[in-house]
């Protein structure tokens, strides 16, 4: 079911650490601890490389796609401290830089388009800055929660402005309040809310007992529930579900044999993709009674499906 | 956090530089307040002499800089902000060990070097851009070099050649001088773009190391002609660079300002460090190793000298993410993961803790065993490649929820004929699921022209509840609408009592084909053309059915609903129905939870499972007879179903082609789930990049938010056809305004009318263009268009 398209020489001189697709999926943007970040065009399984963009001085550890409406927009965030917002207006060139962290940014997410243009992002100082562009200053408004997590933040993850509020009546909600999620040091994830112009802490999750490496909120096109799946150091990836994005209940998807690095969820919320240390993805779906299959599995390089199992609409 | 085996004190002031002895049991630190020699013990330093000290505690005490002779066990040099060199003999008995000041360098000293095989001979390097090389007996200025720089940061003799030293200077430039000649260099070059604050020399290897403002490390091959060899790009200015003994490849270095940690790269990965000393609260001044790879010294400006041993180090390397994944809106998964993994990390709780005094800007995971820290080290240069596959993941799916999207019909027509329609899409692209749900919906509201017609005349509408002693009110509306879901069924009777099975050939066939998507809700899979949906004429009575009646309902949502197919209306019948009046039945839907309450088990399903064996046919029992079946709460739980399977599409669009049914299962569906459903589905096609159906999705909407998406403006943008850069509306484009618009046929500038092909935007002349399109097809520019003109 999964089969290998291409490998993609991507020129990178060393590690690559994030690979993002944008929007409709025909752009795809990588990024490395050689301190640059290329965008590729993907037409019919074929890629280019349309731009390198170089800017950071250290390694560029993730990279995010805003929403098309607000143009083509990608921010990147760095071991040198800075996030990089790069702009395309036929060429690739840098909107705005964010040099609010003491330490390395971890993580960047844009908030869902129907906020505004909001960008979030993560450091290993500890603290989360959430970055505003206010359409009438033409400024970006920085707003920062400090202390966040203990030794710092790995990653951060947007809660989709569909399901804002599950038990309120979207109709009249349209000010429900915005949510993050994100993982950190102290093995914790944890959940804030905006309110009034401050972000609050409303959940922290435990159960992870080494250091949050991911953590993704499911978009949740049809989805009556809140997902969030995080992985950690501790090789586990788990699942937490939430009716009302209050009260949260994890489910250990897995244990893996080595770190689970990254998880990834499919645009309707029910895939998710798992990439860990032994050097594998591996999708998963969750059956109808709850419990959460592996319906393919590759090692680098190879497509292979584990069993039979082909479940799938 | 200081690893067990650090050991670290505290000065009285900054220290601006360290050197150790030869034998490497003692230090000395300087700075402008601090001067002294510590002994170095297995766990602590000693203080052994304190040489800041006497009456006159001038300018000649303020250190940039000290070297300790490599041969003189007693000797020291100290640089001084004022630019006397100063030589200290700590054999000097008394307090004082100031040996001999020379004051002839007019700005601060930056750099004192001894030669490493005369000891009378002490090198500095000037602010003032002279390099001055001094006899200690002599006590003089044997020579002196100037080098046409600004400033000179620092001095350093080679081991290979005796009598060559390098000098860096502030204009980014490197010189190499023979110190028995001071007319000129021996060789000059430039190494970097800003000004180069340090150097070092490899021990093995002809290899000369530079550090800069320009925040990288070169390596630089002076065998010949200086050739660069290797880049270190780091994140800050780089103040101090000192290779690793015994590693031909590592080299450590400090950074001027911004990074506080010590650093040790392998330059074969010029990009990331290989272990990583964050001790430090403020930026490093000085590093030194002691004459071993595995421990090394560092002074910062927090007023700490702190002794590092390479086995506490962090590995910045481990905590970064070295994977990637991403699933795309066309279910393609790309993955970036590297091509040979290091070793696994080896976290220690113990050193996880947090301490908040200490303000450590980098976090240590740990630190590793001597073997894995080894496996590191060796893989480490090779570990830089990364693999990035693209996955045609769950890629069918999409491709054919995509192809549905196109193809599927959700106006103009009655229901049952739009469902018919979609059903046929769906099964064409093997959505079998699917198709039985528009298979469903076109039954239940509604059927094309009954194979007999009835003869009987249609039932009378329901009266407007004259006689509804039984059941709860019902909105006027509503009871139109059920009065036309009467007729669009008026020639089907009641529930049939008959199983549907689907004949185990087929079911197989459908497991076989890799195109059939067989999931668990599969199982609900009954073959509609194989149903005989009208039933033989003797099961019933002859007369007029009731009115909400239905024929089977047989997508269940897996179990959950099984026992929810009964009405009340049904149960409420048997009396009212013989009388033709059916309005007691006419009722609102009730809930799902108030119907199984009340009739549990009036319906059992028997599912077999697929994987109970795939001969196992699939048997709907209905034990009772009920002649109503309630389809809303089914069909809406079978909505629900397929949104929580991801299949947002058929739930919305089933709601959008239900038209006057839809308000039926509204009791089911709240409307924040349909909003839900909805925009998920304009989301959804919006990604794809089908913006017509998105469009259309949002005309059918009956939601007042979704609806209201098409009032929202939309903004037209006008490019310029020539350089597509944006202009201004009705304006030519401020950059091609100087470029008149030429014909494209005959190359002269166009007055008058302007004729123009939209597909390529070539164009001339009218008259010309006229001419060359009865000839040619194609676009006079030879631009390969065919063009057309309007």
């Amino acid at each position: 079911m999964i089969t290998v398209l291409n490998t993609i020489d991507t020129g990178h001189e060393d590690m690559i650490h994030d690979a993002e697709l944008d929007y409709y999926g025909l752009k795809l943007a990588t990024c490395s601890s050689d301190n640059s970040v290329k965008i590729y065009d993907i037409k019919n399984g074929t890629q280019t490389l349309a731009a390198d963009l170089k800017g950071h001085f250290g390694p560029v550890w993730q990279v995010a796609w805003a929403h098309p409406k607000y143009g083509n927009l990608l921010a990147s965030c760095s071991y040198d401290r800075k996030v990089i917002i790069w702009k395309e207006s036929g060429e690739w060139t840098k909107l705005y830089e964010y040099t609010g962290h003491e330490s390395s940014v971890n993580s960047v997410a844009w908030a869902p388009a129907e906020y505004g243009l909001i960008l979030a992002c993560c450091s290993s100082d500890g603290s989360i800055s959430i970055i505003q562009y206010s359409q009438d200053t033409g400024n970006w408004d920085v707003k920062k929660i400090t202390g966040a997590h203990a030794i710092g933040v790995n990653s951060i993850s947007w809660c989709p402005a569909l399901s804002a509020d599950l038990n309120l009546d979207p109709l009249t909600n349209k000010d429900a309040p915005k949510r993050l999620v994100t993982g950190g040091c102290d093995n914790l994830i944890k959940i804030w809310r905006e309110q009034g112009d401050q972000w609050v802490e409303e959940n922290r999750l435990e159960l992870h007992i080494d250091w949050v490496r991911d953590v993704a909120w499911a978009p949740s096109l049809g989805l009556q529930r809140s997902m969030i799946a995080s992985c950690s150091q501790d090789k586990r990836v788990v699942i937490w579900s939430s009716d009302d994005n209050v009260s949260w209940t994890p489910t250990i998807l897995n244990t893996f044999d080595d770190v689970v690095w990254s998880v990834s969820w499919s645009l309707t919320g029910n895939i998710l993709a798992v990439s860990g240390g032994d050097n594998k993805v591996s999708l998963w779906r969750e059956s109808t009674d709850g419990q959460w299959l592996c319906i393919s599995e590759v090692a680098k390089g190879l497509g292979q499906t584990p069993n039979d199992e082909r479940s799938t609409l | 956090m200081i690893p067990s085996n650090t050991i670290c004190v505290s000065e009285e002031g900054p220290a601006n530089a360290l050197a150790l002895n030869k034998d490497a049991t003692q230090v000395v630190i300087a700075g402008r307040n601090v001067f002294k020699v510590f002994s170095i013990e297995e766990n602590d330093f000693t203080e052994v002499c304190n040489l800041r000290v006497g009456k006159n505690l001038n300018l000649n005490f303020s250190s940039i800089d000290v070297a300790w002779s490599t041969i003189e066990e007693n000797t020291l040099a100290t640089a001084a902000t004022n630019g006397a060199v100063v030589v200290w003999n700590l054999g000097r008995s008394g307090r004082s060990k100031q040996e001999h000041v020379f004051s002839d360098h007019k700005r601060t000293v930056n750099k004192v070097s001894f030669h490493l095989t005369e000891p009378a001979l002490l090198i500095s390097g000037s602010q003032d851009g002279m390099m001055k090389c001094f006899d200690l007996r002599m006590k003089e200025v044997a020579r002196t070099f100037i080098s046409n720089t600004e400033s000179i940061r620092d001095v350093q003799f080679s081991p290979h050649q005796a009598h060559t030293f390098a000098a860096v200077s502030e204009n980014g430039n490197v010189q190499l001088w023979d110190v028995r000649r001071h007319e000129r260099c021996l060789q000059q070059f430039t190494a970097h773009s800003g000004p180069v604050f340090a150097c070092d020399w490899h021990s093995e290897m002809p290899w000369l190391a530079t550090a800069s403002r320009d925040k990288t490390i070169k390596v630089w091959d002076i065998h010949a002609k200086p050739n660069l060899e290797h880049t270190i790009y780091t994140i800050a200015s780089v103040g101090h660079v000192k290779w690793r003994p015994q590693k031909k490849y590592q080299v450590a270095s400090c950074a001027l300002v911004l990074d506080c940690a010590v650093h040790v790269w392998d330059v074969r990965r010029p990009h990331v460090p290989l272990a990583t000393f964050a001790e430090h609260r403020d930026v490093t001044t000085a590093i030194a190793w002691q004459n071993d790879p595995n421990t090394f010294l560092s002074t910062s400006r927090d007023c700490s000298l702190y002794r590092h041993r390479f086995s506490e180090a962090a590995h910045p390397v481990l905590w970064a993410n070295p994977h990637g994944v991403c699933v795309s809106a066309r279910g393609d998964v790309t993955h970036a993961a590297p091509d040979c993994p290091l070793p696994a990390l080896h976290t220690n709780p113990a050193s996880d803790r947090y301490v908040p005094g200490l303000g450590r800007k980098q976090p240590t995971a740990g630190s590793l065993r001597p073997q894995a820290q080894a496996a590191l080290e060796r893989l480490f240069p090779g570990g830089a490649a990364s693999i990035l596959t693209r996955y045609s993941g769950e890629g069918r799916p999409p491709c054919c929820v995509v192809a549905c999207a196109k193809e599927y019909k959700m106006r103009g027509l009655p229901t049952h004929e739009l469902a018919e329609h979609n059903a046929k899409v769906a099964r064409a692209y093997n959505r079998h699921m699917v198709g039985h749900v528009w298979e469903v919906v076109r039954c239940v509201y509604g059927r094309p022209p009954p194979r007999e017609p009835p003869e009987r005349e249609p039932p009378p509408p329901p009266p407007a509840h004259t006689n509804s002693n039984a059941v709860e009110e019902e909105p006027l509306e509503e009871v139109e609408q059920w009065a036309e879901t009467q007729f669009h069924n008026s020639g089907v009777l009641g529930m049939p009592t008959l199983s549907i099975y689907i004949p185990p050939h087929k079911y197989k066939i459908r497991h076989d084909e890799g195109s059939g998507w067989v999931s668990a809700a599969s199982a609900h899979y009954v073959d509609v053309e194989t149903a005989d949906w009208t039933l033989p004429e003797e099961a019933f009575p002859l007369r007029a059915p009731p009115p909400a009646h239905q024929p089977s309902i047989l997508d269940t949502t897996h179990g959950r609903t099984a026992a929810g197919g009964a009405s009340p209306g049904g149960s409420s019948s048997p009396g009212s129905g013989s009388s033709g009046s059916n309005g007691s039945a006419c009722t609102a839907p009730p809930n799902l939870e108030q119907t199984s309450s009340a009739y549990p088990g009036a319906a059992t399903l028997c599912r077999a499972q697929p994987e109970e064996g795939e001969s196992g046919p699939l048997w709907v029992v209905h034990e009772a007879l009920r002649p109503h079946v309630e389809p809303a709460p089914l069909l809406a739980l079978a909505l629900r179903h397929h949104a929580d399977l991801g299949d947002v599409q058929t739930a919305a669009l089933v709601m959008i082609v239900l038209h006057e049914h839809r308000s039926d299962l509204f009791p089911y569906i709240d409307e924040g789930l349909q909003e839900h459903w909805l925009l998920g589905y304009i989301e959804f096609l919006q990604k794809h990049k089908l913006w017509n159906v998105a469009t259309e999705v949002v005309r059918c909407a009956w939601l007042s938010s979704v609806w209201s998406l098409s009032q929202q403006s939309s903004s037209v943008t006008v490019c310029c056809g020539r350089c597509g850069r944006r202009a201004r509306p009705r304006a030519m484009c401020d950059r091609c305004l100087p470029h008149p618009d030429l014909c494209a046929v005959c190359r002269q500038v166009v007055r008058g009318l302007y004729a123009w092909c939209q597909g390529c935007s070539h164009g001339g002349h009218l008259e010309h263009m006229r001419q060359w399109m009865e000839k040619h097809q194609l676009c006079p520019a030879g631009c390969g268009h065919h063009c057309q003109l309007g």
